[in-house]
């Protein structure tokens, strides 16, 4: 989108929508700029910057007006940033994921959609056992990757029921933040 | 959390008791009449029931697809490959923090050249060349699927090239590139070209000379005259020949090739994508000449298609230059 240019997706019927376009007009060449020149890549930067006032305007029709939009530039470089991750995260597990299917039979391959559905859950597993602690990471995987009942688990990582259950309810908490955080369906 | 087959207390938040509930009964320790006391309490409360449905679809987007054709122990080794890279996330996260505060950013690195303190890391993903004009002046290019770690600090710019290919133009007197497989060190003011794959590196240089050796051995240094190309494979270097592909073409985001074997070509196209892009045996020999853009992968297949006698199939897992039928 060409600096200078509104908003797009705040409309009359949105109370955020004035407000929001002239925070989008008064930053985002800026934010542009700024993404470009850590970058190298005017196309890439346009892109992040885009989808960072869009998450921006999900999290305000959400929770409201956040205290952090006082300083609006600090606010929109901490939102790009966790988009670059995100996006460096997922080519990382796409490519690992490719690597991985590439190793299977011709007959064996899944349609592309089945792929993408197999990234896109990686991606999300990666970011939620990067949110606990290494236990409950194993935990969880057994639980949710492999599918084994709490006491093979409990036998598998030498802890006790009980300690499994801890485990595995703080993991789901932290994929619950996750999700309202990322905007997850 | 409660004991197992105890309902959760009352009042308490309805997204902890839910997942009471998902993590007692994925255990298997919820108890008899499980299923009837999930059910009571689920009608107890409109919002334990959100909650319920919240973390039910949550669950589901967290599941391995039945028909995605990986094993749990390959989702495994994806998610441990991944998260075990330092430089492919960790150092890039790190790299961020620098970005944010403005001040270089010592990055302790282990690979085979040893520890380093290096100003910035970073990397770019398939498809997605990156351009930095440096502080001296230099403009340092990298190429699709790079990972880099650059050091300016110091008597002279140190870079190690982890993965991918760099140009790096201007590039002063006594910089140095290093690759798990060579180590590149600049006489004089010269643009450098370094290469790094699964089996080794090639080094070049353009308007100035330099001197290569491969990695942990430098007695064998060789010159590396301006337009020649040396390349490094198992502790050895030896004369390489790009095959007709313009190697310094990158930098202006095209694939330039001439009386290229299609092989050639298509596994320069497939490294800068990161795609499996395969060609018949019989088609191998054929030789390609022209200017391809980088970005524009299917416009590249259909270039090709029409300057080739070969059709352009797409399958799973990537594409493939098959002979035409008939």
């Amino acid at each position: 989108m060409a600096a200078g240019a509104s908003w797009g997706r705040a409309s009359q019927a949105d109370p955020a929508g004035d407000e929001l376009d002239q925070w989008y007009r008064a930053h985002h060449r800026w934010l542009a700029h700024w993404l470009s020149g850590k970058l190298g890549c005017t196309h890439q930067a346009a892109d992040v910057a885009q989808d960072t006032f869009v998450k921006v305007l999900g999290r305000w029709r959400r929770d409201g007006l956040p205290a952090a939009f006082q300083q609006p530039r600090a606010l929109l470089v901490t939102v790009a940033r966790g988009l670059l991750v995100d996006q460096w995260r997922r080519q990382d597990v796409e490519r690992a994921c490719l690597e991985a299917l590439a190793q299977l039979p011709p007959e064996h391959a899944p349609a592309p959609e089945a792929r993408m559905a197999a990234v896109q859950m990686l991606c999300r597993l990666h970011a939620v056992l990067e949110r606990i602690a290494p236990r409950a990471q194993q935990v969880f995987l057994l639980s949710q990757v492999d599918g084994l009942p709490g006491r093979e688990i409990a036998q598998r990582v030498g802890v006790s029921l009980a300690t499994v259950e801890r485990d595995l309810a703080a993991a789901w908490r932290a994929c619950l933040a996750l999700a309202r955080d990322e905007g997850w369906a | 959390m409660s004991g197992a087959g105890v309902a959760p207390a009352c009042g308490a938040d309805s997204d902890d008791e839910a997942i009471a509930w998902l993590v007692r009964l994925r255990l298997g320790t919820a108890g008899p009449g499980a299923e009837q006391r999930l059910a009571a309490w689920r009608g107890a409360d409109a919002r334990n029931e959100a909650a319920w449905r919240r973390l039910q679809a949550l669950q589901c987007g967290l599941a391995l697809p039945a028909d995605c054709g990986l094993a749990p122990d390959q989702a495994r080794a994806v998610l441990r490959a991944t998260r075990g890279r330092p430089l492919a996330l960790q150092g890039r996260r790190l790299c961020l923090a620098a970005m944010a505060a403005g001040v270089a950013l010592a990055v302790r690195q282990s690979w085979q050249a040893g520890p380093a303190e290096a100003l910035a890391h970073w990397t770019t993903g398939p498809a997605r060349p990156g351009r930095w004009t440096l502080a001296d002046g230099s403009v340092l290019h990298a190429n699709a699927n790079t990972a880099l770690a650059l050091r300016t600090e110091g008597v002279a710019p140190h870079l190690a090239l982890l993965r991918g290919e760099i140009a790096w133009l201007g590039a002063a007197r006594g910089a140095v590139v290093e690759t798990p497989h060579l180590r590149v060190h600049t006489d004089a003011p010269c643009a450098l070209l370094v290469r790094a794959d699964a089996q080794g590196g090639c080094a070049a240089a353009r308007d100035g000379a330099a001197r290569v050796a491969p990695a942990g051995r430098h007695g064998a240094t060789q010159p590396l005259p301006p337009g020649a190309t040396l390349r490094a494979e198992a502790g050895a270097l030896h004369p390489w020949d790009w095959q007709g592909v313009d190697p310094w073409a990158f930098t202006e985001g095209v694939l330039s090739v001439r009386q290229t074997p299609l092989a050639v070509f298509a596994a320069e196209l497939a490294r800068h994508h990161a795609r499996a892009i395969g060609c018949d045996p019989a088609l191998a020999a054929l030789r390609v000449s022209g200017t391809f853009q980088l970005g524009d992968l299917d416009g590249a297949l259909a270039l090709l298609a029409r300057l080739l006698p070969l059709q352009v199939r797409h399958g799973w897992g990537g594409v493939r230059l098959a002979a035409l039928e008939g």
